[in-house]
């Protein structure tokens, strides 16, 4: 068993295309398997480190919810201008970093960008375990949790249906297809890769895990056909969703006639701030895992740049609907729409204001210069900024909004408490461990997709070692069409295809990889 | 004649006399366990069945509830007594009725057919508080008193009742009265109504009999009933010697004590506003605790009613150094000193003195001297009195200042012809003369007084100031006994104390000012044993135990003589009013003479430089009687909106000047006595002056000793009784200085500006000023008015025709269309409506935290808006409680449908099915839906875990409205428009087979206390209801009508009859002026023209956690 160490250069080019590489190095496909692999198989002993204070973390959400279930929501600051507080801040804030996930594996998959592979993974894990915290909060903060499901349109004795024309009702809807696509999108894209783990486990608990959630994949091309397909569908009914779940949430707001809602411009600058977010968190959560798991030769700085032009871009569409905002109430000619945006940038909430603006519409900006955006520490400091900017986008049109309305008399002031705190730091928590848990027993870079952008993985790709033992043939097969190789065996992948006549060999029998070419290298799994 | 008012059957042909309504009332409530226990059963058949008790008038063995001396044991009493409360809620509400009184036990053989289980009944009765006196009908559901409203009949109440006898019915619930008497220390309960007192009492009393009562005192507050002042007297004569004393800062003392220097003994003097077409209020505020309030606040509302412009319409000019409502809601309003309203006066007088012509000679008096504003006021004030014409006007003198101001104004009045118009003179023959507190501390220090009685009376709190009195009652060698409806300061230092009766427990009777009697019923057999004042008075005179029924009656019988019938006595009962009772005799005014002189003797004024420190009754808890009264301490003062505190009201100037803020402990002293208390900055407020209402900083022991007092009324507020001298009781110079520090006071309401600023005084430099006034609180000019009488249009921001709906508003085709007109030309702001609604409709007390976390509860809330110069401006009241929208935005955004619009219009609120989302909230543009966001219901202490006072809240829960759900935490509530009104008028019109609704037939909560008759409810399907007759006026307006929501509930826009030759107090309307209508500083008010920038810039008042 190899320890492939990775190289610190970035510099590899692609052979066959001559572009930057994705992965750096030129691993071969064991060597990937191997560098992915190992956290799981080997774990460090910092996972716990990490483990315990979210398992903390998430105890401290359990008892803030307790005490507000025991006590009611006047255990939170919400009043009566101020009807949601903070529970909806953090709903929304977590259904938007969310959509950065969807984004990467549906959107980039079907606009084809390679450079997806390498992190689409972790973030659709984090857009699972995002929404998962995200959900929590609708249903803590209304007032009799224990009847939420009325919402629900649930046929019932009482003959009550739920209210159609509410826009949280569209919501109940949005965001649970919302979550149920992306865990469906997830898992089936898990499924070479946990076929991968099964066959690579010692133990007998791990083999059974592992095994039956990979519902028996052996890696054959029916399989290859049906899965390939069926993760085609789920990109194409998971990428409406990236539009329509934060159009949705923000309808919430746009819908009511409050002023500082109600505005036609939510929809899109919801969907732009979640992209923005969500890409901010994916960079908070990649950079110091490529480190802390050695994968900085699959997570390169490519993708982090990548990653920073989105958020450059998704950034500055934020700052433009945030002056479009102020524009419109001006130009509306609206005294109370006018009054509340000049009481958000000067009134009772200017810091949050402030800090809601530097923090997304200038911190963004310095990603213009390439050696912020090639900085991995920059970058997680900058993405730090975004997260919280973005937290506080959303108690900006919250709170601010609602605490200085129509009628001067019933302005209010909104001031959390602990158990506020203690609810919003304990969705971190939730959101850690389950994360925490993902890097655990699940592959972080999904194996088989990751390989199928490799240069090993194009039929024209010879290996430079085995070329100067003999030249390879040109292949047969067009470039990019898939070969498969319904029988292949164990024994067939070893043997050497160096009579420059036949068929490149069968692939490497390890399941759950897309081998197009030998490989010398490839190791035995038990 | 109706014989008893069962309002909301309609019915008015009933025969029952007071003894059915007696008897009906005695559910025993006296232990919660067995209540609670029987409140719940399955079904009848688990209930001990159906055959046996359940269909029989009385439950079995009831017939030996006539109890013996020696009882019968205490486990057959309860026993029966809890299976009569079970049935009482099957069978008719006759069964729960256990005990009785002796004298009047009229079995039902049937029930009578009116009787119906679930059917609140009325009785009449009183309420008393200083000089004012409201007949009151009671509303009790199945023997429980829970609500109170105006007699109609009565001339003090006309159908009204103010905000203290709104809220007294909860006094009679509190968990935190005393229940047993204590002596030494020690609770000894007492053994019923009329068993013996505590030995000690007995023997102390008996040791005065043969004294004479020799170094006793009494001291009372002011006596108002004929029997007890009969019985006084009869004390006064087997205890000659025996002194009593008054104690009462509702006393109207100062105008008494002028009305009998000019009419001799006993002339009493009050005034009219009938008829008055110009009126003066030097700093008499008529919609507070002056008294006769009530009924001034009516007749005033009577010249304020409008229709068309041309319509006749009163003008009102008032003079005060605190902003009060009254002054909100004049027509010219001046700050004044307290101590310059004689000044004013003065002024007024010799303005006067060439044309108007009375019994003093005004040009002879001294000249007065006030500031130039006040100067150009009155002498446009003396041109309109004039021109008025005699008798068309009154001079309002308010019950602070003193006697010789008061005599300075009714020479005034007189010199007007005012004398028997709008000042109504009488003679208050058996008015018992009482000495003043100041008296009492003499004897006490001279030895002279030994043994002090306290009668409902805390001298120990209230007898602060110079007189000492604390000091002096705890002193050795002085024997304290006291008799209250609380152990208070009084209580916790007296030997011997007494719990008494409240009033809605004993009998009695009262006469008001102008004579009218009227006889209080009891409703329900006293709560916790106690005795009640007129019993204890009794005792007092004979020695030997009477009930308060054969006290009254029998004094009546003496009084009315042949008169005296029991269809009489029934009738007096039922209409709240005793009309056997020769009226009172004006009195001859003898002594005008007296007026120059005293004015000539007057005491120097508070020299310019010094500090007037002012006190008041508090707008909430009046002079402390009412502190543990927790609607009334959650009920807003109505300018500040301060909640459960007083505070020391300073002007920003003066604040500025002390560099203090919002908060900032002060500290206040009179002739070297002081008090620290925090600031509070009120617009309004004359500079240097400083403004403190009594009746905080009580401490009132817990009924048990082991206990939290249930309502903490430790540590609310301020004790500014130190502050009162005998000699300046109201207002004196003092000194105020920084005492460093601060204290959280709460307020429902921040300043509030309808043309709004963000507050942020750092920051904010350009934004302020540049929004325009919104359209909320419309009023304009009677001149204005008369010009453009469609000016509310003008207000809309948005043309009507743009307006488009989201989705189809939603058909209402029902029979009823239900709506309600405020007219603000009307509502002062008294907070009646406010505290009825809280009874009515079972709305929870949330305390000052919870309130300074904006989570009150109140359905109704009355906005003040503030507008103008930010030391001087105007101010506007507007109620704001659910509008009914028939588009309402709180329906769409419901997800589970739990607020949806019924066919008659009303926006509807299922409890049951709401879940709490509070998206409702968020988008109603009124914030008038309210949150349990915890259980206020069960836990009178919110926002703790444990809730240590459960029998406490089970008290509590006896007040409430059996007809409206008590809501659970987690759901949003809101008015109905008093729904359950609705529905019970409903199947009345069912049942008599028309199904239609009579206009008047119903009145919301708030429509049916209010004072002022500003709020008018009705059936808008129907164009000849006062209802639509209203909102067809060319003032009705909605609020934020461009928001397209189509209230139900609409406002009349509030029109000020200005004066022209003085300066115009408000501005254009917005939309209003035209573009050539150059700044604003055409409105020469503010003269200055500094509208925009800095003039109005408010601080921003500390508010929840700013």
């Amino acid at each position: 068993m190899s320890h492939y160490i990775p190289p610190t250069h970035e510099h590899d080019l692609d052979p066959l295309e001559g572009r930057t590489a994705l992965i750096q190095g030129n691993p071969t496909f064991g060597e990937v398997t191997e560098a992915v692999v190992r956290p799981i198989e080997q774990p460090h002993i910092a996972w716990w480190l990490f483990f315990l204070p979210a398992l903390g973390l998430l105890s401290l959400f359990g008892l803030s919810v307790g005490w507000v279930v025991w006590e009611g929501i006047g255990a939170w600051g919400n009043n009566v201008p101020v009807g949601w507080g903070w529970p909806i801040v953090n709903f929304v804030f977590w259904v938007g970093i969310g959509h950065a996930g969807t984004l990467i594996s549906a959107v980039l998959f079907l606009f084809r960008q390679k450079w997806r592979t390498s992190i689409n993974r972790a973030s659709e894990a984090m857009t699972i375990f995002a929404v998962i915290c995200a959900l929590q909060f609708p249903v803590i903060h209304v007032g009799r949790l224990w009847v939420i499901y009325w919402a629900l349109p649930i046929p019932n004795q009482m003959a009550a249906w739920p209210n159609f024309r509410s826009p949280l009702l569209w919501d109940v809807f949005a965001v649970a297809t919302y979550f149920t696509v992306s865990l469906m999108f997830w898992y089936v894209g898990l499924i070479p890769d946990l076929a991968t783990m099964r066959d690579r486990a010692k133990s007998k608990i791990g083999q059974i895990a592992y095994g039956l959630f990979a519902l028996g994949w052996r890696g054959s091309a029916r399989h290859w056909v049906n899965y390939e397909s069926a993760y085609l569908l789920l990109a194409a009914m998971a990428t409406p969703l990236v539009l329509s779940v934060h159009s949705i949430v923000s309808f919430d707001f746009a819908v009511s006639q409050l002023p500082g809602w109600h505005t036609t411009i939510f929809p899109p600058y919801f969907v732009a701030g979640a992209i923005f977010s969500g890409f901010g968190m994916v960079l908070t959560l990649m950079i110091p895992l490529r480190v802390w798991f050695r994968l900085e030769h699959i997570i390169t700085i490519k993708h982090l740049e990548s990653m920073a032009k989105v958020i450059l871009l998704t950034g500055t569409l934020v700052g433009y609907a945030y002056g479009m905002e102020l524009f419109i109430s001006w130009y509306s000619g609206n005294p109370y729409e006018s009054f509340v945006f000049a009481n958000r940038l000067f009134g009772d909430y200017w810091w949050a204001y402030w800090i809601m603006t530097s923090c997304n519409v200038i911190t963004p900006q310095f990603i213009w210069f390439k050696k912020i955006r090639r900085s991995p520490i920059a970058l997680f400091i900058l993405s730090i900024f975004v997260n919280i900017g973005m937290w506080f986008e959303r108690f900006v049109i919250v709170v601010s909004s609602l605490h200085h309305d129509f009628l001067p008399s019933s302005w209010g002031y909104f001031t959390p408490t602990i158990w506020d705190v203690a609810t919003l730091l304990g969705s971190f928590g939730l959101f850690f461990t389950f994360f925490l848990l993902f890097l655990r027993f699940v592959p972080v870079i999904a194996l088989a997709e990751v390989k199928s952008v490799m240069p090993r993985a194009n039929p024209h790709y010879v290996d430079p070692n085995r070329r100067a033992k003999a030249p390879r043939p040109e292949p047969r097969v067009a470039a990019g069409e898939m070969v498969t190789h319904e029988e292949s065996t164990p024994e067939a992948a070893h043997e050497p295809a160096d009579d420059g006549l036949s068929f490149p060999p069968p692939p490497s029998p390890e399941p759950g990889t897309t081998l197009r070419a030998d490989d010398e290298t490839e190791d035995k799994n038990g | 004649m109706k014989k008893l008012q069962v309002i909301r059957s309609g019915k008015s042909e009933h025969t029952h006399t007071h003894e059915h309504a007696h008897s009906h009332a005695h559910e025993h409530p006296t232990t919660p366990s067995t209540t609670r226990g029987s409140s719940y059963w399955r079904s009848l058949e688990t209930k001990g069945g159906v055959d046996d008790a359940a269909w029989r008038e009385f439950p079995e063995d009831a017939d030996k509830l006539e109890i013996p001396a020696d009882g019968v044991s205490r486990r057959r009493f309860f026993g029966l007594m809890g299976s009569g409360a079970a049935l009482a809620g099957i069978a008719s509400s006759t069964t729960g009725c256990i005990r009785k009184p002796k004298e009047n036990i009229l079995p039902f053989t049937e029930r009578p057919e009116d009787m119906i289980p679930g059917q609140a009944l009325h009785y009449s009765s009183a309420f008393q508080i200083g000089d004012t006196v409201e007949g009151i009908l009671v509303e009790s559901q199945d023997g429980r008193p829970m609500k109170i409203e105006g007699n109609p009949k009565h001339p003090g109440s006309q159908g009204g009742t103010n905000v203290l006898a709104q809220a007294s019915v909860l006094d009679l619930y509190d968990p935190d009265r005393s229940r047993t008497a204590v002596v030494a220390g020690a609770a000894v309960p007492l053994s019923g109504p009329l068993g013996p007192l505590p030995p000690e009492l007995e023997a102390g009393l008996s040791g005065f009999s043969s004294s004479g009562g020799q170094g006793l005192a009494l001291v009372l507050p002011l006596i108002l009933s004929p029997t007890e002042r009969s019985l006084l007297a009869d004390i006064k004569r087997r205890l000659p010697n025996v002194r009593v004393f008054l104690d009462d800062a509702f006393a109207p003392l100062n105008s008494v004590t002028a009305a009998e220097k000019i009419g001799g003994p006993g002339a009493r003097y009050r005034y009219s506003m009938l008829g008055a077409k110009v009126v003066f209020s030097a700093d008499c505020n008529f919609f507070g605790f002056e008294p006769d309030a009530t009924r001034l606040s009516r007749e005033w509302s009577r010249a304020r009613r409008i229709v068309k412009p041309e319509d006749e319409m009163s003008r009102v000019y008032y003079a005060e150094p605190t902003f009060t409502t009254a002054g909100a809601m004049a027509d010219h309003r001046v700050r004044l000193r307290s101590a310059d309203m004689g000044e004013a006066l003065l002024v007024l007088a010799h303005e006067l003195a060439g044309t108007a012509r009375g019994p003093v000679d005004l040009a002879s008096l001294p000249q007065g001297t006030v500031d130039e504003t006040a100067k150009q006021m009155l002498a446009v004030l003396a041109k309109d009195l004039i021109a008025a014409g005699p008798g068309q006007s009154v001079i309002l003198v308010g019950e602070r200042q003193p006697a010789w101001v008061h005599e300075l104004g009714l020479a005034i009045n007189a010199a007007l012809g005012n004398v028997d118009r709008t000042v109504r003179w009488v003679v208050d023959p058996t008015a018992p003369a009482m000495e003043p507190l100041s008296a009492l501390a003499e004897g006490l220090r001279a030895g002279a007084i030994t043994s002090v009685f306290a009668i409902g009376t805390n001298p120990a709190y209230d007898g602060g100031g110079d007189l000492g009195l604390a000091e002096l009652l705890a002193a050795s060698g002085v024997t304290l006994w006291h008799a209250g409806l609380y152990r208070d300061e009084t209580g916790a230092a007296a030997a011997l104390h007494l719990p008494l009766s409240h009033d809605l427990e004993a009998w009695g009777d009262v006469q008001g000012p102008d004579g009218t009697v009227t006889v209080r019923q009891p409703l329900i057999e006293p709560l916790h044993g106690s005795v009640s004042r007129t019993e204890l008075f009794a005792w007092l005179a004979s020695g030997q135990w009477i009930d308060g029924y054969s006290l009254i009656k029998g004094q009546w019988m003496q009084f009315a003589g042949a008169a005296f019938t029991d269809a009489a006595w029934r009738k007096w009962l039922h209409d709240g009013v005793v009309t056997e009772r020769p009226g009172l005799t004006a009195p001859t005014l003898a002594g005008w003479a007296q007026v120059a002189a005293d004015v000539s003797s007057r005491p120097a004024p508070i020299p310019a430089d010094a500090w007037e420190v002012n006190l008041v009754l508090d707008a909430k808890v009046g002079d402390g009687r009412f502190a543990n009264n927790v609607w009334l301490q959650e009920a807003p003062e109505p300018m500040t909106k301060i909640v459960w505190d007083n505070a020391a009201l300073i002007s920003n100037k003066s604040a500025k000047a002390l560099g203090v803020g919002i908060g900032d402990l002060v500290t206040v002293s009179v002739d070297g006595r002081q008090i620290t208390i925090p600031v509070f900055i009120a617009p309004g407020q004359v500079d240097q002056t400083i403004t403190i209402s009594l009746g905080y900083g009580r401490r009132i022991l817990p009924h048990h000793e082991n206990g939290k007092a249930a309502v903490t009324t430790d540590g609310a507020g301020f004790n500014a009784y130190p502050l009162r001298s005998a000699a300046n009781p109201w207002f004196a110079a003092g000194q105020v200085s920084v005492a460093g520090g601060r204290y959280r006071i709460v307020t429902t309401q921040d300043y509030g500006l309808m043309k709004p600023t963000t507050g942020n005084e750092t920051i904010d430099a350009t934004a302020y000023g540049t929004f325009p006034e919104r359209p909320i609180v419309l009023e304009a000019t009677r001149e204005d008015y008369s010009h453009d009488p469609d000016f509310v249009d003008k207000a809309n921001l948005m043309p009507q025709e743009r307006l488009q709906h989201l989705w189809d508003p939603p058909k209402l085709e029902g029979l009823h269309q239900w709506g309600m007109s405020i007219d603000l030309n009307l509502c002062n702001g008294c907070n009646v409506c406010v505290v009825a609604c809280q009874a009515e409709n079972n709305i929870p007390v949330v305390g000052k935290e919870q309130v300074g976390n904006n989570r009150e509860m109140h359905w109704v809330r009355i906005d003040r808006y503030f507008r103008g110069d930010e030391d001087n401006p105007t101010a506007v009241l507007q109620p704001m409680a659910c509008q009914h929208c028939e588009s309402a935005p709180c329906e769409t955004v419901c997800p589970v449908a739990a607020t949806v619009h019924s066919p008659e219009g009303l926006n509807e609120m299922t409890y049951n099915r709401c879940i709490g989302t509070r998206y409702c909230s968020n988008n109603c543009p009124y914030k008038v839906r309210r949150f349990n966001f915890f259980n206020y219901n069960t836990n009178l202490r919110p926002s703790t875990f444990w809730n240590e006072d459960t029998d406490g809240a089970w008290l509590r829960q006896m007040q409430k409205n059996q007809n409206v759900t008590i809501r659970f935490r987690g759901v949003m509530e809101k008015c109905t428009y008093c729904v359950q009104r609705i529905n019970q008028a409903k199947i009345a019109a069912h049942v008599r087979g028309t199904d239609v609704i009579e206009d008047g037939e119903i009145k919301s909560a708030c429509s049916q206390v209010c004072p002022t008759g500003a709020v008018v409810f009705g059936n808008i399907a129907d164009p000849k209801s006062r209802v639509s007759i209203a909102k067809r006026s060319s003032r009705d307006y909605s609020v934020l009508s461009d928001l397209n929501v189509h209230p139900r509930t609409t406002y009349l826009a509030r029109i000020r009859n200005v004066h022209p030759d003085l300066p115009r107090p408000i501005p254009d309307l917005p939309g209003h002026a035209a573009p050539a209508h150059a700044p604003e500083a055409g409105h020469g008010a503010h003269g200055e023209g500094e509208h925009g920038a800095h003039a109005e810039n408010q601080p921003h008042p500390e508010h929840g956690g700013h």
